[in-house]
């Protein structure tokens, strides 16, 4: 059954000046199925964000549906959104967005706490949530204090602690160094294959090359996609950088 | 084009940060026009204006002017400091994209000029076109001439112009020193640095607590008026460092233990605020420290010179209970004799009477008057200057009238034997029956027939020191033996006669009657025998006393009123810049919680519960203060001859009550700019 499920998605910006539309998505259909690791490469303008925006409920689609396990995101209310965020999906940003005043473990329980959780409770969906990521030692540490593929591991318990439906990645390699880089996609392969579904935005082939299934979005429409299938990650990964070369020449036979 | 570049870019500079510029100016342009005001209303002309006590209030205005001009320049400093900080960034780039050291100086400079040009042309302006307001309000508080045509004092005008240039001058070049101390990349980051989680120091919290403690303890334990004023700049100098220490360290550590209370801590409500409240108080400490000792200082400062100015009335008349008023020193006690007084009375009613009265509304009392000490046996006794280490609440003024004084003033002529006594207590309690007048190896000891609850003197509640009156059969006689022992000098004891009556004339009148008359009982002639005459008097008259008052109280309260004003204004800049610059740190933790999943409701009800708590955490420490500074401030009026609790309470209340209406106002006010900037951020996406 599809988790997530958008079609004919449309988003249209008015620019400041001069009031000229610009449209960001034209005409975007694809769906997620449970269990599924989904990885959006594009390039920069090609209406990325603006579609994580949507598919976060932190923007309404000017036409078109999403359908998070047959909800309507566009009809939840904007007071609502907040709710819906923290109890069905879980975020991973590029720059970690940690708060700088809490510690690892007070940033990991915000969402817990938000939502009123026990302290107990928090704790015990935390211990065995840390030691798959390997932050046990960290998580009396400030985020100041430590590195930035900690700080990204730290931010992924926060998206999972709150057991999300869907867990939304945007360039969660992108501020990373490459072992760093190396290891987070490891830990995301550990956790899809632990059952999570995971829908990730990205420049990066080799963080691609994790995924099950990669879309491409060239100018607000979905413009090709690759199923992993059999392949190798080495065979994965050529087949990505083909597509992107064409895609960053323009042409559009596929 | 060239020359016209740097002024474009200066404009431009201070048109992008006018959130920041504009409050600073306005402060700048209120200081300088108050400046001005104190100025011309301590110039030549004004003083004109007074009927007396001009000197006084001049004074008081230049010291004044010297207090804002002091004040001026410290918070142009620190508004100064903020806004290069916080543009340090903008700074930066425009170092990285190729500008020289020396051209930023020359924008910073052209900058400066500009803010300051400005606001000295509109405080000037502001000043001149209010100065004639406050003469007014002056001139008419010390009822004195008024005079409506409108001046501009040139003294007044140059000075103000050459202090505040002074003035910016230096803060031009401290701001210099400062970005040429600074590299590029320095600049650029400098708006980052500092995330590290604040460690307070248990230490400096626990010290603040307990120098607050002990400051409190002095307030309140302090008795002696004369060491009161001592004591209350130990105390005001102990509150301030506390205040300090506690705002700094003390709050860091009160979050870090609600933090370790789990229960408390993980609840939505106060996980985020407790948390960035320990950032806010370790950055912001400083400021809400600063707050609160303005804050005290304006409401200590209204409360008294507001109850001063109200209570002069009272003040004078309990100096001065009759229009006029005599009091007649003699050096003998063979002088104390109806007939020396009644050649005074009499030469009073024939001067009265050529000016067309007579005293009215009489009173007098022939006394000898001693300082004593009431001991707890009950002794009191004219106590040697040896006695060290006496406490002042035992101090009484002790008066001693013989029984056809008291039944002039009752009606009752006592019955008393030679050592028996009649004791009037005022204002104080007694509770004994021996009443003893020693001095060296002389002593008295008295019998005491009855003590009664009894004022001898009008208005004698206005004194500093309960006063105790003995009735004796012969009071000369008592003192007898103490003539002998100090040679007759009466340093010991005074024997004196005071005397007061009204005249109904009007006020210039009665000065002049005073005048006069003091020159006609120069000139009286007293019998040539040993017991006649007296050593010395004083005569003054209740309009010139109450003129000198209010004089002195009037201009207190008016600059009271005035400097409140100006350090208020500073309150609510500090206020400002601290929530513009929260704001903006804030903005992007809100943004990020948002994403997370925190709803819209939560964020705000979140930014209120810190906002209020960071906010009245002043005005509640300010109160604290000012309850405490209570007890020693009303001593310390008494020496200005107030004595009314009631009227202090009353203004100390309604200070406090009009603070923090104040103080309410200008943070909705604040508070909308900090609710504008953490919005527009937060509506920033991912």
């Amino acid at each position: 059954m599809s988790i997530l499920e958008v079609s004919g998605l449309k988003k249209t910006y008015i620019t400041r000046l001069g009031g000229n539309a610009v449209e960001a998505l034209k005409n975007i259909d694809f769906s997620v199925e449970e269990g599924e690791f989904v990885a959006i490469m594009g390039e920069s303008g090609s209406g990325k964000t603006t579609l994580l925006n949507i598919l976060a409920a932190l923007d309404k689609p000017t036409a078109g549906s999403v359908l998070l396990d047959g909800k309507d995101l566009s009809v939840i209310p904007e007071s609502e959104a907040a709710v819906f965020r923290r109890e069905n999906l879980g975020f991973v940003f590029q720059e970690f967005n940690l708060l700088d005043t809490f510690t690892l473990e007070d940033n990991i329980f915000l969402p817990l706490v938000l939502a009123g959780k026990s302290h107990r409770e928090m704790e015990e969906r935390l211990a065995p949530l840390a030691k798959t990521l390997g932050i046990t030692e960290l998580l009396k540490k400030y985020p100041y204090e430590v590195s930035g593929g900690q700080k990204q591991r730290a931010a992924v318990a926060r998206a999972l602690i709150t057991s999300p439906r869907i867990v939304l990645a945007d360039e969660p390699t992108g501020a990373l160094d490459s072992k760093a880089s190396d290891e987070l996609l490891r830990l995301f392969t550990r956790i899809h294959s632990a059952g999570q579904t995971v829908l990730m935005v990205t420049h990066s082939a080799k963080a691609a090359c994790c995924a099950g299934r990669v879309l491409f979005i060239r100018d607000g429409v979905v413009f090709h996609q690759i199923y992993r299938g059999d392949s190798s990650a080495e065979q994965l990964y050529r087949k990505i950088s083909d597509t992107l070369v064409i895609l960053s020449q323009g042409g559009d036979d596929l | 084009m060239k020359t016209a570049y740097y002024p474009h870019l200066a404009c431009d500079g201070i048109r992008k940060n006018k959130r920041m510029f504009i409050p600073c100016m306005i402060t700048t342009v209120c200081m300088i026009s108050i400046y001005y005001i104190l100025c011309f209303l301590s110039s030549v002309r004004v003083s004109r204006l007074i009927p007396r006590g001009a000197a006084t209030a001049g004074a008081i205005f230049s010291l004044g002017s010297i207090v804002v001009l002091l004040f001026s320049l410290i918070f142009l400093f620190y508004t100064n400091s903020f806004i290069t900080r916080s543009r340090a960034r903008e700074f930066g780039l425009y170092n990285v994209l190729g500008m020289s050291k020396r051209n930023l100086v020359r924008i910073i400079t052209l900058e400066n000029l500009i803010t300051f040009l400005i606001s000295l042309a509109l405080g000037l302006t502001v000043g001149i076109s209010l100065s004639k307001l406050a003469e007014l309000v002056l001139v008419n508080m010390l009822s004195g001439n008024i005079d409506l045509g409108i001046h501009v004092d040139g003294r007044a005008l140059m000075r103000t112009v050459l202090s505040y240039s002074v003035i910016f001058a230096l803060i031009m070049l401290v701001c210099v020193i400062r970005v040429y101390r600074k590299s590029a990349s320095e600049l650029l980051k400098s708006e980052n640095v500092g995330e590290k989680p604040p460690r307070a120091n248990p230490l400096f919290g626990l010290a603040g607590i307990i120098i607050l403690a002990a400051a409190y303890r002095i307030a309140v334990s302090i008795t002696n008026p004369v060491s009161t004023l001592l004591w209350f700049f130990a105390a005001v100098l102990m509150v301030i460092v506390a205040t300090y220490l506690i705002m700094i360290s003390g709050s860091v550590l009160l979050c870090r233990l609600l933090q370790k209370n789990k229960r408390y801590y993980y609840k939505a409500k106060h996980f985020v605020s407790v948390s960035s409240m320990v950032y806010r108080m370790k950055r912001n400490g400083a400021g809400l420290a600063s707050i609160c000792i303005i804050g005290t200082m304006v409401l200590v400062m209204l409360s008294s010179s507001a109850c001063l100015w109200i209570g002069s009335d009272r003040s004078i008349r309990a100096r001065c209970p009759g229009e006029i008023n005599l009091d007649v020193h003699f050096s003998d006690p063979a002088q104390l004799s109806e007939e020396n007084i009644s050649v005074f009375r009499s030469a009073i009613k024939d001067f009265a009477a050529g000016r067309g009265t007579e005293p009215k509304n009489e009173g007098g009392l022939l006394y000898i008057g001693l300082t004593g000490l009431q001991q707890d046996s009950g002794l009191i006794c004219g106590y040697d200057d040896t006695s060290a280490g006496v406490s002042f609440d035992d101090l009484r003024n002790i008066l001693l009238i013989s029984r056809e004084e008291y039944a002039a003033i009752s009606g009752e002529y006592p019955e008393l034997e030679d050592d028996e006594t009649l004791l009037l207590v005022d204002r104080c309690r007694f509770e004994g029956d021996k009443f003893t007048l020693l001095m060296g190896d002389v002593s008295h000891d008295y019998r005491i027939k009855e003590t009664r609850t009894e004022a001898v003197l009008r208005d004698s509640s206005a004194q500093l020191i309960p006063t105790v009156t003995a009735v004796l059969s012969d009071p000369a006689a008592a003192i007898e033996d103490f003539d002998a022992l100090t040679d007759g000098s009466v340093d010991r004891f005074s024997m004196e006669w005071k005397y007061y009556f009204d005249t109904g004339l009007s006020d210039e009148e009665n000065s002049a009657f005073a005048r006069d008359l003091e020159t006609a009982l120069g000139s009286l002639g007293f019998g040539g025998d040993a017991g006649s005459g007296y050593h010395y008097f004083f005569l003054d008259s209740r309009a010139e006393e109450s003129a000198d008052f209010y004089a002195s109280n009037g201009s207190l309260f008016f600059i009271g009123v005035l400097l409140s004003l100006v350090f208020l204004l500073a309150a609510v800049l500090i206020i400002y810049y601290k929530q513009l610059s929260e704001g903006y740190e804030d903005s992007k933790r809100f943004a990020i919680m948002q994403n997370v999943g925190m709803t819209g409701a939560e964020i705000r009800s979140s930014i209120n519960s810190q906002l209020l708590t960071v906010f009245f955490l002043p005005l509640f420490f300010a109160g604290l203060h000012l309850t405490f500074a209570f007890p020693m401030i009303r001593r310390i009026l008494t020496f200005f001859a107030l004595y009314d609790l009631r009227l202090f309470i009353i203004t100390t209340v309604v200070s406090f009550a009009a603070f923090a209406v104040f103080y309410m106002a200008v943070y909705k006010l604040t508070s909308n700019a900090y609710y504008r900037i953490v919005k527009g951020a937060s509506k920033q996406r991912i």
